[in-house]
């Protein structure tokens, strides 16, 4: 009997085995259609750009296959063949395809990974065609920063958008409390509001109040969220030479301990910091916070009907504005994100790939793709354009820019920032009472270990 | 017996061996190329700044080895891979005996016959056909503080809880990660122990009975002993399963993104964020190798305790 059902085991094994590699024979059959594409599915001497973005919009592969119709009307004898890569998997993707060889042809790099995909060496040398278009002048001065490995001269990205973070207000609660914009402009002023919401447990829709949404843990923007508050107490990440950390200074140290230190005031609710970022959001949309930070993208979330897929209608989505971040000791800043355009190495259609990058970035295709997506556009002349000008809220944004800092675009950067991450997480935890009550100690023997971690990565990467 | 040459074995077993053929190449080509190539990986320098160089980055020897094993403060010791290791052991222990536990508890009942039988397997079945990814988004929002459904349950319809607790932070999350797997995964065990139960032939019971045996001795003696070539398999797969488990953390925790916390993180996902987040390859893999090595000893173990139950008889 046991004798017997062996034999079917092995059989079946075997019969799934086999389907096993004849389905991976189909899929390498289709990986091998899909290189062949160009011959294949197109006319004659068309030659076709494959693109991997992330998802940027809703629908992210058709609307910028909508944007590039315009283009493809211009040179008929270009395809971009548009993938999408979730943000979670893109950068594992990306390095997989330079190591492989098997790049697309334009890639959308994450702002802070230039620094450390220029440094594997698979991309194009951009610096040539990006003098003759005069980019250096052409984008925003924080997002040409971004442009290449920081000290190689090498500009190896081309910006394509950016989201610069501000925060986001409920009037209907200002106009209760007499609060105006005014009342948020610096740290003081700031907490000052946080306490009189809190204090006034207002009550709108049946909802009670909490001052201020912030995700904490477990989200994909710790460091962005926390990265403001160190900037505008003069601190910093990496010394200026970047040779060492630079999160124990006082000033680093107290740029934390003021924006975590509000969890442990009770001005973020406790249950904010188990959300992530669009989770906040959504309840920020839902009426639960008076402020919240984000991207200008939720300007648009907020004008989208329902129906759709927005907020918009909403009792927040009527009684909402835009400030911008509010002014520490030694002045103001937001994180400055975005996203950049490469051309790999490995592409035989570089000049066909940079006329793609060419028309992306050109105002009128950022501007289309601005008001899509809800991004800023990089390039300086869009925010000349009624868009902008015209719409107090998304002006906010154009001013939030002026403001704006990034990481420094250096190889090690990618390994530093899980290290920040987990212990900024360690710290979000302690806020939210893990480790019993708020202590200040906490966060100091944590950020000690992030500049023991951060300066041994920092020494072998040297 | 007149011993039978190797040639003679081969022929006579020849169809067994086509039959293999197809699986052995499968587990060549997916399994042991990419372990090889893992094996050199964990001996290289390979990081951010070589990883241009791929197979060719410096070859640092046994450096990656003696710094996971013998330096706790190189820096893949203190991103968390102790704590790492802690919870996946908890994990593992209770998720495998959690879900074989309530498979078994759900088999004696369909082992039963009443009306609607049929209806009761198909849908116990259910959560394990949600995929793992699925089960981690949906456990996400039913954990939350103040909206989530458990606390809701917890405090607000029974009653058991005064206050309502976090499960996404602190020491709880381990809970908010083993709860769920073992909601996923005990219907699978269920399938497997009720096809054991339903081999125990009946006569087996009524002459327990006769001899006057409880319900408990009958399970003691006779269901649980004949259902052990049953639940020695499952727990063979369920430790090496749950070692490797990597995607409810992933999606219920900034979707990779965010820290699991010091309660959260398990040793994929750390040894994930250790190669491809932070960029040490080298020092991932050999994370892995030495975790793979482990797995061997648990298995051989395993095999020593089991080997009467697995082994086919002839």
């Amino acid at each position: 009997m046991i004798e017997k059902n062996s034999k079917f085991i092995q059989v079946g094994l075997a019969l799934a085995a086999f389907s096993m590699l004849s389905g991976s024979q189909a899929f390498a059959k289709r990986l091998d259609q899909a290189a062949a594409a160009p011959a294949a599915g197109s006319a004659k001497n068309v030659k076709v750009i494959r693109m991997w973005v992330m998802p940027n919009s809703p629908r992210p592969v058709k609307d910028l296959e909508k944007l590039l119709k315009g283009f493809e009307k211009t040179h008929p004898g270009i395809k971009v063949e548009v993938t999408s890569v979730d943000w979670g998997a893109a950068l594992t993707k990306l390095t997989t395809a330079a190591i492989s060889k098997q790049a697309p042809d334009i890639a959308q790099l994450g702002t802070t990974w230039v620094g450390v995909i220029s440094a594997t060496n698979a991309l194009e040398d951009l610096t040539p065609r990006a003098k003759a278009m005069n980019a250096s002048q052409i984008f925003l001065p924080a997002s040409w920063s971004t442009a290449g490995l920081q000290g190689s001269n090498k500009v190896t990205s081309i910006p394509w958008f950016v989201d610069a973070r501000a925060l986001y207000f409920r009037t209907d609660v200002f106009r209760k409390l007499k609060l105006t914009k005014a009342d948020v402009d610096d740290w003081a002023k700031f907490e000052a509001t946080l306490k009189k919401i809190k204090d006034a447990k207002l009550v709108i829709n049946g909802v009670e109040i909490e001052p201020l949404g912030v995700p904490g843990k477990n989200d994909w923007n710790v460091l962005h969220n926390v990265a403001p508050w160190i900037w505008a107490s003069g601190g910093d990440f990496i010394s200026p030479d970047l040779k060492t950390a630079a999160f124990t200074t006082p000033a680093s140290k107290e740029g934390v301990k003021f924006f975590i230190g509000l969890a442990a005031k009770g001005y973020i609710p406790r249950s904010s910091l188990e959300l992530n970022t669009a989770q906040v959001a959504a309840k920020f949309n839902e009426g639960d916070y008076a402020m919240y930070f984000d991207t200008p993208a939720q300007i648009k979330l907020l004008e989208t009907p329902y129906e759709k897929g927005g907020a918009g209608g909403s009792l927040t989505a009527q009684n909402y504005d835009v400030a911008l971040y509010p002014k520490g000791p030694k002045g103001r800043f937001t994180f400055f994100g975005g996203s950049n355009l490469a051309i790999f190495k490995s592409s035989k259609n570089k000049d066909e790939a940079w006329q793609v990058i060419q028309y992306l970035t050109s105002k009128e295709a950022q501007l289309s793709y601005a008001e899509t997506t809800g991004f800023i556009p990089a390039r300086k002349d869009c925010f000349e354009d009624p868009y902008f000008t015209k719409d107090p809220k998304r002006k906010i944004f154009t001013e939030a820019i002026k403001y704006g800092r990034t990481y420094p675009t250096i190889s090690a950067w990618g390994p530093v920032e899980p290290i920040l991450m987990r212990h900024i997480g360690i710290i979000w935890d302690n806020a939210a009472g893990v480790y019993g009550k708020y202590s200040p100690k906490i966060v100091d023997s944590q950020l000690e270990k992030t500049r023991k971690e951060v300066n041994t990565l920092l020494k072998d990467s040297r | 017996m007149a011993t039978v040459s190797l040639k003679t074995r081969v022929y006579k077993n020849r169809h067994a061996y086509y039959f293999i053929l197809p699986t052995l190449l499968g587990m060549l080509l997916i399994h042991f190329v990419p372990m090889v190539q893992a094996v050199y990986m964990s001996f290289l320098g390979l990081n951010q700044n070589t990883i241009g160089l791929y197979l060719a980055a410096p070859f640092v020897g046994f450096e990656h080895y003696k710094d996971i094993l013998f330096n706790p403060d190189s820096l893949i010791r203190i991103s968390g891979l102790s704590e790492a290791a802690r919870n996946t052991f908890i994990y593992t222990i209770v998720v495998t005996f959690g879900t074989i536990f309530v498979g078994l508890i759900v088999a004696l009942m369909l082992n039963r016959k009443f009306k609607g039988v049929a209806v009761f397997r198909t849908l116990f079945i259910l959560s394990w056909v949600v995929p793992q990814y699925v089960t981690g988004l949906l456990w996400n929002f039913m954990w939350q503080r103040d909206v989530g459904i458990v606390n809701y349950i917890l405090v607000n319809v029974t009653g058991l809880l005064n206050e309502k607790p976090f499960w996404l932070i602190g020491p709880n999350t381990l809970w908010a990660i083993i709860i769920p797997t073992i909601w996923r995964g005990w219907p699978f065990n269920m399938i497997m122990l009720l096809a054991g139960l339903q081999n125990i032939p009946e006569t087996y019971y009524d002459a327990a009975k006769i001899d006057g045996a409880s319900t408990l001795q009958q399970f003691r003696y006779i269901t649980w002993p004949l259902l052990k070539p049953v639940w020695a398999i499952l727990i063979f797969f369920g430790l090496i399963f749950n070692v490797y488990s990597f995607n409810i953390v992933y999606m219920m925790f900034g979707l990779g993104a965010g820290y699991p916390g010091e309660w959260g993180d398990l040793l994929m996902t750390n040894i994930f964020r250790a190669t491809f987040s932070a960029w040490r390859y080298g020092a991932g893999a050999a994370a892995c190798v030495i975790l793979m090595i482990l797995m061997i000893t648990i298995v051989l173990i395993w095999d020593r305790i089991f080997q009467d139950e697995i082994t086919v008889q002839k």
